[in-house]
């Protein structure tokens, strides 16, 4: 195979013109790692800067945490990813290893609050869905402090609020948190606008003081005269208006709720500032009435089976819903051997409106005013009655009127009252029962008096009237079977 | 080969082999070291050695060690679906996915293929640069099969590319799904290519150090 064709090659001419490659020195090949080098350095380079820096968090389970996989999101922006998961070193949470991006190196400062995105549902409603494909991210919400920081301790629920989040905060006083929870709506006309945020118990003064937040531009609904009631579930209430039902919206109802309304004519007034505080009233029937004022206790005397009548079953003065029962309970009335029924209501002086104001005496204590004005009502006929307000039900109430035929009244002042325990009654009218039980055909006046030596009268005046006979008829309407009986009033 | 010492070689008898064409010729009449000598069939430049193949070797081996770094530190891809996101996947994360996953063999041969191959071209390469340089008598003949060795993989080890530029080019629905070549990937193909390139510019012939200086050496 040395020689084909030629049978030894023919010596090489010198070509014409020889190729002059002149290059001392080292070869041009050695561009090749420079460039080499060049590249790698700039990619490491690369990728060194774009990382930033590693912190790690501190979380009560992975649950869905997954290293390389897990981002780290900044208002949905993907800020950095998990790098590694692992166990403290006393088992009891797990530590998240996070490479944040070097553009936000700096939300890594001491107020800076991370959380576990996942799906939820809860009283707040549903949230994190996008995650039930994506799994679970790092929710972060940056501080504002200027001193960075490496470690931090993970939220085990996304917080309610996030700064800078435009808004305001009030805070709600009540009795009672009914169903709220942290989350729940807070709701404009059915319509959200903010939610609760957190609660605590005040054991001073036996109090719930409940954070809320509403978010802008809403908060400018909130003046100092707002009203804000739990707007909760659905509310059925049977009584002898008949059977009524109120909802809110539907996620309210699963997971209550919060309303509120500006009284009328407030509407102009200023905003209230951030964190003032508010009551929260039980429903909005209770938010928006017009303030009542001081409640006045008054003791009603029955002689008949009050059965029907129920605790806040309310208390009428012509039609006008004034108060409402608070206590019910029996008595003995040793001298007659009768079980008299001992009523107690509240009722609001301050809704008898113009009247209150016309035929109240001067004085300068208002309370005592008040029970001045109901003891010249008794003395002039005022009688208590329980009737019945729906037949359906045969849920009754007390109607104040002026029956007629009273043969005599006397109302009396109570300094102490052995049946109540917390018996500092100051004034006490009493009324000689009128009992007119016609299911029983008793007619005519009973005259009782019952043997009290605590017990003074102040003032006692017999009630007969001249309206009485048109008023008895209209009793008898009222209540078909239910005796109407004038029992003793008394307030305290 | 017993007689290996007095066996004539080329450059004794001054043959020249034309690594193009094939064809052997003599050279007549000893001329200048500096004349260029063209092969009288396709004019490709002779030479008993091929100039600076050692330096050439040496520059491709070293810059394929330094890229070797980022090609294993770096993604060579990202792949992204609505239920994940983005995620970035290097050589070695990718094959300890695999194990983890259950799939040792296909781990394997994703390893010799990614990892293995190219380290030992590099290392195989660096043994018989350094044996060359030195003109060492050591093992001639495993040091000549490790070369045709290394010839011969050459460009398998591109695999890894071929897999990510058939990804990218497959896998696009848009918002649902892609996949993506990150840096890593250029800088794994530039290892592969260079040494390639360093297999190619060694020259064998340096494996059988003659005894004295060969005629024409440049």
């Amino acid at each position: 195979m040395s020689d084909d064709t030629p049978g030894s090659a023919p010596p090489p001419t010198t070509p014409p013109t020889p190729v002059t490659r002149k290059w001392h020195g080292p070869s041009l090949v050695w561009l090749v790692p420079i460039v080499a080098l060049a590249v790698g350095v700039a990619l490491l380079i690369r990728a060194v800067l774009s990382t930033g820096p590693q912190v790690t968090i501190d979380f009560h389970s992975a649950n869905g945490l997954r290293p390389g996989k897990t981002e780290v999101r900044y208002k949905e922006v993907v800020v950095g990813r998990v790098e590694a998961v692992t166990l403290s070193e006393k088992r009891d949470h797990v530590q998240a290893t996070v490479r944040l991006d070097r553009s936000v190196s700096n939300i890594a400062v001491e107020d800076t609050r991370f959380w576990v995105v996942r799906p939820r549902i809860d009283t707040a409603g549903v949230s994190g869905i996008e995650t039930l494909f994506s799994g679970a991210y790092i929710g972060v919400d940056a501080g504002e402090s200027t001193k960075q920081k490496r470690h931090f301790t993970g939220l085990e629920n996304p917080p309610f609020v996030l700064r800078g989040e435009p808004g305001r905060g009030f805070v709600l006083r009540t009795e009672d948190l009914g169903s709220l929870d942290v989350g729940s709506p807070i709701l404009y006309k059915r319509n959200r606008v903010g939610r609760v945020v957190g609660y605590n118990l005040d054991p001073l003064v036996d109090e719930l003081w409940v954070q809320i937040f509403i978010e802008a531009p809403y908060d400018k609904l909130v003046n100092p005269q707002t009203r804000f009631w739990n707007a909760s579930g659905v509310e059925v209430s049977l009584n002898s208006s008949g059977l009524k039902v109120d909802t809110q919206t539907l996620a309210s109802v699963i997971s209550g709720g919060i309303s509120f309304e500006r009284p009328q004519g407030t509407q102009g007034l200023p905003q209230a500032s951030d964190g003032s505080r508010f009551k929260l009233f039980p429903d909005r029937k209770a938010a928006l009435a017009p303030p009542d004022g001081p409640p006045l206790r008054v003791r009603m005397v029955f002689d008949q089976s009050v059965r029907g009548l129920d605790i806040d079953a309310p208390v009428d003065f012509l039609g006008i819903e004034i108060g409402a029962i608070k206590a019910i309970r029996l008595d003995y009335d040793g001298k007659r051997k009768r079980f008299p029924v001992e009523v107690e209501a509240e009722i609001y002086p301050t809704r008898l409106g113009a009247v209150r104001d016309s035929m109240r005496q001067e004085g300068d204590d208002d309370k005592r005013r008040d029970t001045t004005l109901l003891q010249r009502l008794v003395q002039n006929g005022l009688r208590a009655q329980a009737r019945t307000g729906n037949l359906l039900t045969g849920q009754m109430y007390v109607a104040l009127d002026f029956p007629g035929k009273v043969s005599k009244a006397e109302s009396r002042h109570l300094h102490r009252h052995p049946g109540h325990s917390h018996g500092a009654g100051h004034a006490v009218g009493r009324a000689a029962a009128d009992r007119r039980d016609r299911g029983q055909g008793q007619q005519g006046a009973v005259r009782r008096d019952r043997p009290q030596p605590q017990r003074h009268a102040v003032a006692g005046a017999p009630g007969d009237r001249a309206a009485a006979p048109r008023r008895a008829g209209l009793a008898r309407r009222g209540a078909a079977h239910a005796a109407v009986s004038a029992g003793d009033i008394a307030t305290r | 080969m017993s007689e290996a010492s007095s066996l004539q070689t080329g450059a004794q008898l001054r043959l020249y082999g034309c690594p193009t064409c094939g064809r052997v010729s003599q050279l007549l009449h000893p001329i200048a070291d500096s004349t260029p000598l063209p092969c009288p069939r396709c004019a490709t430049p002779l030479h008993h050695r091929r100039p600076r193949s050692l330096q050439r070797t040496w520059a491709y081996l070293i810059a394929a060690t330094i890229l070797y770094i980022p090609a294993n530190l770096l993604p060579i891809m990202s792949t992204s679906n609505v239920f994940q996101g983005e995620t970035l996947h290097t050589i070695l994360g990718g094959i300890e996915e695999l194990r983890t996953g259950g799939d040792w063999l296909l781990a394997l041969i994703v390893f010799i293929a990614s990892i293995a191959v190219p380290m030992l071209k590099i290392g195989a390469l660096l043994v018989l640069v350094i044996t060359a340089q030195r003109r060492s008598r050591w093992k001639q003949v495993e040091r000549a099969q490790l070369y045709r060795m290394i010839d011969a993989v050459g460009h398998w080890s591109m695999l890894d590319v071929f897999v990510v530029v058939l990804l990218v080019g497959t896998i696009r629905f848009g918002p649902l799904g892609g996949v993506m070549p990150e840096p890593g990937l250029l800088a794994f193909g530039a290892v592969v290519v260079l040494t390639m390139l360093a297999a190619g510019s060694f020259d064998p012939r340096l494996i059988w150090p003659e005894e004295e200086a060969p005629q024409r050496h440049p």
